[in-house]
């Protein structure tokens, strides 16, 4: 209680007391109107343009000019500005406590208010007692993927093993507090009560029969969008601590692959939720889709750049997002070459990473360092999500365990691909080579030669996607890396080229039709 | 390989409580069941393996070894990864995980003889193949698609000792498990059959314009 009433003098506060003067008394105008509008929009008007506005703008305008250093008032002083409903001020100290938190000034105990208002919340929203609530794509996604954070950097914190003696008790207080089974029970709460698998299931079903009365409905426009993005949330969950199948696997009543799909509109959202999912290809060695999504990822982005999109508040985080996947496509270049389809990406990715792609060639030890650092680089933080044993001396997890063993696992995968870049590159200049020749290059015995070949082929061999509309991404069909066969016959080595399949047929019509197009209307100006 | 019978009353378990701790003794009897029937339920096992991360006090080395094992047996797929990612970092690092990843990485390098050496030299490996019968023979039979997708023959001795088995057992092996992978024995060499990956690949020209398109090129006045 003595954080919210922050800057009121003991006089002030007396005077708030004995009803002299209202308790938001120094709320400026603009503020008390910003809450009054928001309030309107999100449970009388429900109009989504303005609602957008006031979340994305005015919040962000207001904050920098009147609350730069300091918090947004507390939900009780503000709240004859919204009729005292509750449910909103919910939602309104979501917004604030995220603001503190970004601002950094959150202490262990702004953790525990933050976890108790998410519980409060979300227990709103699944109580589903009222449903007269409406929501942006925006602020859905935001507020689901604050708690993803806030779970994460809460994890980082209290496994840090630094605590004092006084944050260990409070922590030992309050076990429920960012316990996993509970962040993980209400995300799988609200995708439940928002019904966005059945309604799915439905439309993938009946197709065009989408409005029809026998479609399973959610509870509430807002119930749908949280619904949706806490999908969304739930896979970057499990990404982060090591599930990378899961990551997948919960997104299967989402369209991933559809350019319309909601999530598309919200570029914090697309960026987040592509980038989960090329780490998780990476990981699950299935590097066409890898390579695939996080090239879609580069590509709208540099779209979105050139649009100017990226200059418009809320976009802070996306430039240093895109270096890091940048870093996983030079990942998935080095270890799977093959699979990187679109020129410009490859462009991009080999710019950025010349120095560390240049050191690659030189093979051995500089092979792993520089993966290793490639990836260290552009992995998300993996976090170890389990309740530390709080007694004093006892083993704990410690804080990195779960990150440090992925780098190691991605190390152990990258030894293994240590002698193929030099290998494919000799292979790329032969029709047919003796096995002896080869391993005489290569510096490497006979029977090194042979073993490498056979697992060279086997790493390439993976699922794929492919981002069809019609699979879910964690199915695929049997597909191949290498954009080269090979075999051995009587001791030699047979390489088989992909026949180029440049599509130059389409490039020359569609340039002659515009072509045409230009002489008709040129032949159509009257000189 | 199968789903277990008891898939059913595991589903609901594994897709909406895979973090509540009370579900871990179900999960791992539903372990056992696949090693005693020769089923494969890989989204269990894996349910299991995170509820150890959730709750690292309840982990069960055994357990984790095991479902281990039967994840390699579904290779190519990628369910081993997926489960060593998952795996407390401790159960890597002591015996007998460690010995089994020392052993997967001769595998996936095709070092197939270090990969046999070492999983016979593990003491407490060996006990636990020895209540999946399945293992070896499965492996086995990887191993020879690996080497037929590589190789159009091979000679015999090496061979025999890639597949890990005495050279007199390699014509009853080519006959059963090596069905459609090993076309024949000739003399001292192993033909293997022809499949996508160990010949010349014919290459199909396709042509894919469509004829309005040229048209309207053409300046057809009918188009």
């Amino acid at each position: 209680a003595h954080r919210t009433m922050k800057g009121i003098n003991r006089n002030d506060m007396n005077r708030i007391g004995q009803g002299e003067i209202p308790i938001d008394f120094d709320v400026i105008r603009a503020v008390k109107d910003f809450v009054f509008d928001l309030h309107d929009s999100m449970r009388r008007s429900h109009i989504k343009d303005e609602m957008e506005v006031l979340y994305s703008q005015t919040f962000r305008k207001l904050s920098d000019d009147y609350y730069k250093n300091s918090a947004w008032p507390s939900a009780e002083v503000i709240s004859s500005q919204c009729d005292d409903d509750e449910i909103f001020l919910l939602f309104y100290s979501e917004m604030r406590m995220r603001h503190i938190n970004v601002s950094n000034m959150a202490d262990l105990n702004d953790r525990f208010d933050a976890w108790n208002n998410y519980c409060s919340l979300f227990d709103v929203i699944l109580s589903c007692k009222d449903t007269n609530f409406f929501i942006t794509s925006t602020w859905a996604f935001d507020i689901i993927n604050e708690f993803v954070y806030q779970f994460q950097s809460f994890c980082q914190y209290r496994t840090k093993g630094n605590l004092s003696d006084e944050e260990l008790q409070l922590l030992v207080n309050r076990q429920d507090a960012w316990a996993i089974q509970n962040v993980l029970g209400y995300l799988h709460g609200i995708i439940k009560v928002s019904k966005i698998r059945e309604i799915s299931e439905f439309e993938r079903s009946k197709g065009s029969a989408k409005g029809s009365n026998d479609c399973p409905k959610s509870p509430s426009q807002l119930h749908q969008m949280m619904g949706y993005y806490a999908i969304i949330g739930l896979s970057r969950l499990h990404c982060l601590t090591a599930d990378y199948y899961e990551c997948l696997n919960v997104l299967s009543p989402i369209e991933t692959a559809d350019r319309n799909s909601e999530f598309c509109n919200n570029m914090n959202a697309y960026v987040s939720l592509y980038r989960h999912m090329g780490v998780s290809f990476m990981m699950l060695r299935r590097y066409n889709d890898a390579a695939r999504v996080l090239s879609e990822i580069v590509v709208h982005a540099n779209r979105s750049i050139k649009s100017g999109l990226l200059q418009k508040p809320g976009m802070e985080q996306i430039p240093r997002q895109l270096e890091k996947i940048v870093s996983m496509v030079a990942v998935v270049l080095i270890l799977s070459p093959g699979s990187i389809l679109d020129d410009s990406v490859l462009q991009i990715a080999v710019e950025s990473n010349r120095e560390r792609i240049a050191m690659i060639v030189e093979g051995g030890e500089c092979f792993e360092k520089v993966l290793r650092d490639l990836f260290r680089s552009a992995s998300p933080k993996f976090i170890v999500c389990s309740m530390p044993t709080f007694a004093k001396g006892s083993d704990s997890v410690p804080s990195n365990s779960l990150y440090d063993q992925q780098v190691q696992l991605f190390c152990r995968e990258a030894r293994q691909h240590v002698c193929f870049p030099k290998l494919r590159s000799y292979m790329k200049l032969y029709a047919a080579i003796s096995v002896p020749k080869l391993s005489r290059f290569n510096e490497m015995k006979e029977t090194e030669l042979l073993a490498a070949l056979i697992s060279m082929k086997q790493k390439s061999t993976q699922i794929e996607w492919g981002m069809s509309g019609e699979k879910a991404p964690v199915e695929g069909s049997p597909a191949f890396g290498m954009d080269f066969n090979y075999f051995i016959e009587d001791g030699v080595i047979v390489i088989d080229e992909n026949a180029q399949k440049k599509r130059f047929e389409k490039y020359f019509i569609n340039q002659i039709k515009k072509c045409n197009d230009v002489t008709k209307q040129v032949k159509g100006l009257a000189i | 390989m199968e789903l277990p019978k008891d898939r059913e009353s595991i589903r609901a378990l594994v897709d909406d409580e895979y973090f509540d701790h009370r579900t871990i003794p179900a999960l791992e009897a539903h372990l056992m069941t696949q090693i005693q029937t020769n089923t494969y339920d890989f989204k269990a096992n894996k349910a299991l393996l995170k509820l150890y991360q959730y709750f690292p006090e309840m982990t069960h080395q055994p357990m984790v070894l095991r479902a281990c094992l039967i994840s390699l047996m579904n290779l190519p797929s990628s369910d081993y990864a997926a489960l060593v990612y998952l795996m407390p970092e401790r159960s890597m690092k002591s015996e007998p995980v460690s010995d089994l990843l020392r052993a997967v990485d001769c595998f996936e390098r095709a070092n197939f003889a270090d990969f046999w050496e070492s999983l016979s030299q593990s003491e407490t490996l060996s006990e636990y193949l020895t209540a999946i019968p399945d293992f070896k023979p499965k492996l086995r039979k990887m191993v020879l698609t690996m080497v037929a997708r590589t190789f159009q023959s091979a000679p015999r001795d090496e061979l025999a000792k890639i597949l890990g088995i005495e050279d007199g057992r390699l014509d009853d092996f080519a006959a059963k498990e090596g069905k459609g992978v090993v076309l024949k024995i000739e003399g001292d060499r192993v033909l293997f059959a022809k499949n996508e990956f160990n010949q010349i690949r014919t290459k199909k020209f396709k042509e894919n314009v469509d004829f309005e398109s040229v048209l309207k090129v053409l300046g057809n006045p009918l188009a």
